[in-house]
């Protein structure tokens, strides 16, 4: 078999099955398992059945777990209302100040735990509402709770960042490290744009009298700075310790999960059915994104066994391109599909794709997944099919999803200014991961 | 008969699921001792990471059923969706019938793999090395149990909703 007639067989196979709304781990399975019955018969089943035995027992992906319940704990302790509280104190008597408050809370709360939408689901039930009675434009809070949800799979930890690296075979520490510096420029990007927007519209946001009229935004900003420090203290005991390279990243993660049960215990809210509540919700997503990383990674090695893998790298080479329309075209092509297809099935048959195309145009493989990571993570924002948009309308229903399609667009479109500044300088995503540890 | 063995086969997908759930227990208990042992008392294990990497395994594979069951697995469902309800039906019947099949597909090859595991008695490679077929054991389990809630909802079983699902 031709490796072209195998790679866009096995691909347009994948896309037909999602598209009919077959579970992924299905359409994994279905692909593989009649790719390895084409190529080698049913002598290569043994192969296939390893495939799935040394996924589901790869050390690192242990860590996927391990953050999830982290930040299960981290929901349930109360930590998230104190954030907020000290937060909603801490920002100043600026009009439009609750834009910044939920700007900042998300990139913290990406800080505590990584998932988008869960994020997206929290401010919408809790901030959400809240805005919108202190007399907040709608649009523009459900834009800024988007925009702030979309920073979590980029700040570290980061469970895409982790399968990310796992599947490109790149350092999972030093890929969390990447996400930082990223990370923050983005949320100075979407505070400077919603200071502007709200300075150019006040109508934005309500008068400040009425907006700090709430108890809330009174009293000690020292003692309110004081409360937030057992929160950052555990991100310290997450990434502090990767950075240093004192702990693996699944050491840092279980490092964690201890902190925040400290957290929890602190606030009064430790006791055994939050414990067993938040391993449950850890197995259930953890095995939900893992099988498909089980089933799915068979796909790469039949890209190399039929050939298509070096073949694809060939004809990139005969192509000649220059280096920067290159990469435009592999941020390009995953951009326009992740709106329409999921973030975990694409980025497992992009991989291994782009693999061989990196190595032969000298891209740093931190760089590069790094700028595919925060693609991915736009793709959770980018209508008509972002997860993040669902999350936010499940959480607020009596927005019209029309509403949440336009508020996304603008911070879509930062989030790609960003993307480009990252592209063309490299040192902000490269620099702290160089400086950190040998993890 | 049929409705006890499908409450035989739910019991054990809940007991299975607990499993899962003890699973990130061991996972984080294996680290904050190697942790503890390797910074505190200079005396690093050698079993920790191997043992976290073994319950990594059964975490996802005991989930998997109780995952089918819940219809919980992810999907892109927008076509199916915008379909006209009959043809809405008939997508899902076609899917669901590849869903069963090819997790009993996955459940022969993964089981025949464990089973050649357990009679050439072959160890995983690590530093604490157990049988192998005591970790794949648990594949072969997550893909048959997972076809059999395909099989029953192919017969009309629906997924339970959230209502459901939050009383149990």
């Amino acid at each position: 078999m031709t490796w072209w007639v195998a790679l866009s067989g096995g691909v347009a196979l994948l896309l037909l099955l999602l598209t009919l709304g077959v579970p992924l781990f299905v359409a994994f399975l279905i692909l593989n398992v009649s790719g390895v019955f084409l190529l080698f018969g049913t002598a290569g089943f043994g192969l296939f059945a390893n495939s799935i035995y040394s996924t589901a027992t790869t050390g690192a992906l242990t860590a996927v777990p391990l953050f999830i319940a982290m930040g299960e704990i981290l929901f349930r302790s109360g930590a998230m209302e104190v954030l907020f509280d000290s937060l909603d104190r801490l920002v100043g008597k600026i009009r439009g100040r609750q834009y910044v408050v939920c700007i900042l809370l998300s990139a913290i709360l990406g800080a505590l735990s990584g998932a988008a939408m869960a994020v997206a689901g929290l401010l919408g039930r809790s901030l959400f509402p809240a805005m919108r009675k202190r007399g907040y434009d709608t649009q523009f809070s459900a834009g800024t709770i988007l925009a702030g949800a979309s920073l979590d799979p980029i700040i570290p930890p980061s469970v895409l960042a982790i399968l990310v690296a796992t599947i490109a075979d790149v350092s999972i520490g030093k890929m969390l490290i990447a996400g930082i510096i990223p990370g923050l420029v983005l949320t100075c990007m979407f505070l400077v744009y919603v200071l502007i927007r709200v300075h150019l519209n006040p109508k934005l946001a309500p008068d400040l009298a009425t907006d700090i009229a709430d108890r809330k935004t009174s009293g000690s900003a020292l003692l309110a700075l004081a409360k937030m420090l057992p929160s950052l203290l555990v991100f310290f005991m997450v990434m502090g310790l990767i950075m240093l390279g004192i702990a693996t990243p699944t050491e840092a993660a279980a490092t964690g999960v201890l902190g925040a049960l400290l957290l929890a215990a602190m606030y009064g809210r430790l006791n055994i059915q939050m414990i067993v509540d938040a391993l449950f919700a850890a197995a259930t997503v953890a095995s939900l994104l893992l099988i498909i990383m089980c089933t799915a990674v068979m796909f790469s090695q039949l890209l190399t066994v039929t050939g298509a893998a070096s073949s694809l790298g060939s004809l990139v080479v005969g192509l000649s391109l220059p280096a920067a329309i290159m990469l435009f075209l592999m941020i390009a092509v995953p951009f326009v599909l992740f709106m329409f297809l999921d973030q975990i099935a694409l980025m497992l048959v992009l991989v291994p794709i782009y693999q061989p195309i990196i190595k032969i145009y000298g891209f740093d493989d931190l760089w590069f997944w790094t700028l595919f990571l925060v693609v991915a993570t736009v793709g959770g924002l980018t209508p008509p099919f972002g997860y993040v948009l669902f999350a936010l309308k499940s959480a607020a229903p009596d927005v019209p999803l029309e509403v949440i399609y336009r508020a996304s667009w603008p911070f879509v479109w930062i989030i790609v200014a960003g993307l480009a500044m990252f592209a063309v300088f490299p040192d902000l995503i490269t620099f702290l991961p160089r400086l950190s540890g040998p993890r | 008969m049929l409705r006890r063995l499908c409450r035989i086969h739910d019991n054990l997908t809940a007991a299975g699921f607990a499993g899962a759930a003890a699973s990130v227990a061991v996972i984080t208990g294996s680290f904050w001792y190697e942790v503890a042992a390797r910074y505190f008392f200079s005396a690093p294990t050698s079993w920790a990471y191997d043992v976290a990497s073994y319950a990594l395994c059964p975490m996802i594979f005991l989930s998997m059923p109780e995952m089918t069951r819940r219809g919980a697995h992810i999907a892109v469902s927008y076509l199916a969706d915008g379909l006209p309800q009959p043809y809405r039906n008939s997508l899902a019947y076609v899917v669901l019938l590849a869903a069963a099949l090819i997790c009993l597909i996955g459940a022969w090859i993964s089981g025949a793999e464990t089973w050649r595991q357990y009679i050439r008695e072959i160890e995983t490679i690590s530093a604490f090395p157990i049988p192998k077929w005591w970790v794949s054991v648990f594949i072969p389990y997550g893909m048959l149990s997972s076809s059999l809630y395909f099989w029953r909802q192919l017969a009309g079983e629906a997924p339970p909703t959230v209502a459901e699902e939050s009383r149990s």
